[in-house]
C-alpha cells in the first residue's frame, strides 16, 4: 500500500507543519522537507522525514509538495523564489498550501504556477492550531479541482478529523479568512467579558462555570478566557498576526462590497495594541486595552506587567 | 493670454458647472465626455467639443480632468485615445478624488513625457463652483498652477498649494472628506435625536451653527439638501463610499489607525447594501430618521 502513496515534500516545518510532516511520515508517506530554519528541520528529521538541502531539493521526485508558511512572500519564495519547488513541478504535481494567505493571492498564485508548470493548487487552509496539527485532528477547509481533492483525501484524513471542499480554488481561503473573523473578533470580546467580570466586582474566573453549557459557552471561553483572566499573555497566537487576519478580512469584505462593522471595529483594537508595542503579546493581550496598561502608544515600549 | 485654450474632461456634476462658469466668463474651453449630452449643453453655451480626450490634449495646452474614479482616471490620461497620445498638451490637472497612488503614477508617467503636473482636488460640492467659493488644494508643477489659474480663479477664493509632490493634495483631500463623511452620518444622528425630542429643524441648525458643533455639513449640507427634503446635494452615496474607503486604505498603509474612521466607512458601505448606491448622499440622514421612528418627508411626494 506504500507506494500507492504520493511521495511528499513539505516546506516550512514549524509550530504547525512540523507535526504534520512527522504524522505524515509515521503514517508510511515518503516525506522530504525543508525550512529556513536548520533547528526544526532537524527536528522533523529525528521522525523519519528527510532533510532537504532546498525547498528544490525536497521537490525533486515529489508527487505532491505541501506548504506551511507564515505569510504570503514565503510562499511565492518557496515556490517560484531561488531554489523554490517551480522547476519540478509538472502537469502531474498537486501543490497544497495549507497556510493562511488571502484568496487573492492565493487565485494569482495558483494561475501562474499552472500556466508556468500545469500544476494544480489547492489552498487548504487549516485550523485548530499547533495542538491539534500534533493529535492529528486539523481542521481543513479546501479550495481546488474535485477530482485532484478527492484524490488527496486519504492524506487529509491522516491529519485532520474534519475535511471539507469549501469549492474552487481561493474558497479554502476565503471560508479560512471568515474563520478568523470569527475567531480574532472573539478575542477582543472575551477580554470586554473578562474586563467587565473584574470591574463590576464578580469573581472573574468563575465566569466559564457560571455559563458553561449555556449560550456563551464555547471552544473559545473555555480556552481563552481562563488565560486572560490569569493575565497570562505569553503568545500562542501574536497579537500583531491577529491583526494580519483581520486586516486581511477587511480587505476581502472590501471587495466583496460586505459590511464588517464588528470585526472592523476588532481590527482597530489590535491596531491600536500593535501601535502600543505590544504586538509580540498574545492576541489575548488586547485585554491590555481594556486595562488601561497599554503604554501610550507613542514611544512604543512595552509594558512589563498588567 | 486672453487667447488661451483650456481643455477639460470629464462633464459630470462638478465639471459641468465648472466649465459653464468658465465659459460665461469668456474662456476659450474644448471639452470631452463620453456622454453626447453633457457635452452639447456646454457646446450650447460656447464650449467647443472633441472627440476623445486625445482630441482635447491636441487642441489645448492646459488640460484639466474631473472624473470619478481611478481607474478612470488612468484611462482617459494614459490609455488609448488617452491625454497623452495629445501634441498640443503642456499642463495636465486633475480635479478628481481617487487617492495619492493614481496621482503618482499618473504623474510620473506624464512628467516622463514632459508634461507639467498638478494633483488639484477640489472641496465644497457643485455648490461651491456655483457660489464661487470652491477650495482647491495643488501639489505639483507649480508653472500649471500658474497656466491654471485664470481658468480656477471663476470659481474658487482658496488655492493652497502644497509643494511640488505629486499626491499630496489627494492625502489633504482624503483627510477633508472624511470628516465630511463623518459629519453627514453624525449631523444625522443629531437631527434624529432633536426631531424625536420635539425640536424644530430649523432651530436645531441655528443653534448650531451659531455654536461649537458647526461644519459645512450642519451649515450647507443638512439645511439645503436635507431639512428642504430635496436630497439635491448632488453627490452620490457611492462616492462618499469611494471617498472614505480610499482613505482607510491609505491610512492602513501609512500606519495610521482610525478607530472611528473604520466606523464611519462600516456605515457607508452598510448604506450601499441598503439600495442607496444611486441616490444622493444626503438620503442617508433619511435611513437614521427612519430608525428613530420619525417620518420621512419628501419633497417631491408633495
Amino acid at each position: 500500500m506504500a507506494s500507492d502513496k504520493p511521495a511528499i515534500a513539505y516546506v516550512g516545518v514549524g509550530l504547525m507543519g512540523g507535526p504534520m510532516a512527522a504524522l505524515l511520515a509515521a503514517r508510511g508517506y515518503r516525506v522530504s522537507a525543508f525550512d529556513v530554519d536548520p533547528g526544526r528541520l532537524a527536528a522533523v528529521a529525528e521522525k523519519g522525514v528527510t532533510a532537504a538541502a532546498s525547498a528544490a531539493d525536497a521537490a525533486r521526485g515529489a508527487d505532491c509538495v505541501l506548504l506551511n508558511l507564515p505569510w504570503e512572500s514565503a510562499v511565492e519564495a518557496a515556490v517560484f523564489g531561488e531554489d523554490g519547488v517551480a522547476g519540478w513541478l509538472t502537469a502531474n504535481s498537486v501543490v497544497v498550501d495549507f497556510s493562511t494567505v488571502s484568496p487573492a493571492f492565493c487565485t494569482r498564485i495558483a494561475a501562474a504556477v499552472s500556466e508556468k508548470t500545469g500544476a494544480v493548487w489547492i489552498d487548504a487552509p487549516v485550523s485548530g492550531g499547533p495542538p491539534a496539527s500534533e493529535a492529528g485532528e486539523l481542521t481543513i477547509m479546501a479550495g481546488g479541482p474535485e477530482d485532484a481533492i478527492a484524490r488527496l483525501k486519504p492524506l487529509f484524513d491522516t491529519i485532520g478529523r474534519q475535511f471539507t471542499r469549501a469549492g474552487d480554488t481561493g474558497a479554502g481561503a476565503v471560508a479560512k479568512a471568515i474563520a478568523q473573523l470569527v475567531v480574532a473578533t472573539n478575542y477582543a470580546v472575551l477580554a470586554e467579558a473578562a474586563r467587565l467580570a473584574e470591574a463590576a466586582g464578580m469573581d472573574a474566573a468563575l465566569l466559564p462555570e457560571c455559563v458553561r453549557y449555556g449560550h456563551a459557552d464555547g471552544e473559545l471561553m473555555r480556552q481563552l478566557y481562563p488565560r486572560i483572566v490569569a493575565h497570562d499573555f505569553a503568545p500562542r497566537a501574536y497579537a500583531r498576526q491577529l491583526l494580519k487576519d483581520l486586516e486581511m478580512v477587511q480587505d476581502v469584505a472590501r471587495a466583496a462590497g460586505a459590511p464588517t462593522p464588528m470585526s472592523g471595529q476588532a481590527t482597530q483594537l489590535f491596531k491600536l495594541l500593535v501601535a502600543s508595542g505590544l504586538g509580540g503579546i498574545d492576541g489575548t493581550g488586547v485585554y491590555r486595552l481594556y486595562a488601561g496598561s497599554a503604554g501610550n502608544g507613542i514611544t512604543g515600549q512595552e509594558v512589563e506587567s498588567v | 493670454m486672453s487667447d488661451a485654450v483650456y481643455g477639460f474632461v470629464g462633464l459630470g456634476a462638478m465639471g459641468r458647472p465648472m466649465v459653464g462658469k468658465a465659459v460665461a466668463a469668456g474662456l476659450k474651453v474644448v471639452v470631452f465626455d463620453t456622454d453626447p449630452d453633457a457635452m452639447a449643453k456646454l457646446v450650447a453655451k460656447g464650449a467647443t467639443a472633441a472627440a476623445s480626450a486625445r482630441a482635447v490634449a491636441g487642441q489645448a495646452e492646459t488640460v484639466f480632468v474631473s472624473l470619478p474614479n481611478a481607474p478612470i482616471v488612468e484611462a482617459v490620461a494614459l490609455g488609448e485615445d488617452g491625454l497623452a497620445g495629445g501634441a498640443k498638451m503642456r499642463g495636465y490637472i486633475d480635479l478628481s478624488t481617487t487617492g495619492p497612488s493614481v496621482a503618482r503614477k499618473v504623474g510620473a508617467a506624464l512628467r516622463d513625457r514632459g508634461v507639467s503636473v498638478l494633483d488639484a482636488p477640489v472641496s465644497g460640492g457643485p455648490i461651491g463652483v456655483e457660489n464661487e467659493t470652491l477650495a482647491v488644494m495643488a501639489a505639483g508643477d507649480a508653472d500649471t498652477l500658474e497656466a491654471a489659474r485664470p481658468f480656477l480663479d471663476v470659481f474658487t477664493k482658496t488655492v493652497v498649494y502644497l509643494g511640488e509632490e505629486v499626491g499630496k493634495a489627494q492625502i489633504l483631500k482624503l483627510a477633508n472628506n472624511l470628516l465630511t463623511a463623518t459629519n453627514m452620518v453624525i449631523v444625522g444622528e443629531a437631527l434624529a435625536f432633536a426631531r424625536k425630542g420635539g425640536i424644530d429643524p430649523e432651530d436645531l441648525f441655528r443653534i448650531i451653527n451659531a455654536g461649537s458643533g458647526r461644519s459645512w455639513v450642519s451649515e450647507i449640507a443638512y439645511p439645503k439638501h436635507v431639512v428642504s427634503r430635496r436630497y439635491d446635494q448632488n453627490f452620490r452615496t457611492q462616492l462618499m463610499h469611494k471617498d472614505v474607503t480610499l482613505c482607510m486604505q491609505e491610512a492602513e498603509q501609512m500606519g495610521v489607525p482610525m478607530w472611528l474612521g473604520t466606523n464611519v466607512r462600516q456605515f457607508w458601505q452598510f448604506a450601499m447594501t441598503q439600495g442607496m448606491a444611486d441616490e444622493d448622499c444626503s438620503r442617508i440622514s433619511a435611513l437614521i430618521e427612519g430608525w428613530a421612528g420619525l417620518d420621512l418627508l419628501d419633497a417631491d411626494a408633495d
